[in-house]
């Protein structure tokens, strides 16, 4: 039989490195205030998550594929916020 | 080697997001300024990385489907298979009631379940039996197991231990 604890295991460890996310999102969606966030490395972070669940859908695990994907969200937000912020300010 | 591809891509991934965190880790270290950064959530984050490389480990060195996908040339042999196949099969033909095993044999075999025989109870009109055991050559009773079920002939498996 499968050992069911490396899956738990994951999406513990899934769960604490996501949400710790969570916080950045929540603020710079709330105050709009992207000026401390680096364009540059939230498109690494962008390409990075997106060849992480590339990794795990060819090894079959679900929390690498799950939280990811999750990652990929919460940074694509920040991003979006980021790069709507700098274009309100080029426009005034 | 299928293998290498996923390790190619998660290594890149890796790279990659380890190297979106070393601007802030760089900014820290030479303005020893971290006022800004959440003491819980960096522990939080901390605490999953730990916990990631943990998975890692169970992952990489338990789980059976990925072991599987880097063969060893030698394990390949048949011959190889022989000795536990053996073993599998006398054991569930000794104990029919064991049906984990039975069903375990007869996945090994390609053969269906029903067509298993506890040892010592043959019947006449069923069709021919075929020995398995320590001095049965493997891959010919694999082969003869093969062209049973494709020509569709019924036959029955029987130990000799």
């Amino acid at each position: 039989m499968e050992a069911w604890w490396p899956t738990a295991l994951g999406v513990i460890a899934g769960i604490c490195t996501s949400f710790s996310f969570l916080p950045q999102v929540i603020k710079a969606w709330n105050d709009g205030d992207t000026e401390a966030i680096s364009r540059r490395m939230y498109l690494v972070s962008l390409v990075a998550f997106g060849l992480w669940i590339v990794h795990g859908l060819m090894i079959a695990s679900m929390p690498v594929v799950l939280f990811n994907g999750l990652n990929l969200l919460f940074a694509g937000i920040v991003l979006a916020l980021k790069l709507r912020g700098r274009g309100h300010e080029m426009r005034r | 080697m299928e293998s290498v591809v996923p390790m190619l891509i998660g290594l890149i991934a890796g790279c990659l997001s380890t190297y979106s965190f070393v601007p802030q880790v760089v900014k820290c270290w030479r303005t020893g300024e971290t006022a800004a950064i959440s003491l819980r959530m960096f522990a939080v984050r901390t605490f999953g990385l730990l916990l990631w490389t943990g998975y890692g480990l169970a992952v990489g060195s338990l789980r059976p489907g990925l072991q599987r996908a880097q063969p060893d040339p030698e394990l390949n042999h048949p011959r190889a298979e022989a000795p536990r196949i053996t073993c599998l099969t006398s054991r569930q033909f000794l104990a029919p009631e064991d049906h984990r095993n039975q069903q375990k044999a007869c996945r090994l075999h390609r053969i269906r379940s029903q067509s298993m025989i506890p040892f010592g109870q043959l019947e006449i009109g069923n069709g021919p039996s075929v020995s398995c055991g320590a001095n049965t050559n493997p891959i010919v009773f694999d082969r003869i197991c093969k062209a049973a079920s494709e020509e569709s002939i019924p036959c029955r498996v029987r130990a000799a231990p």
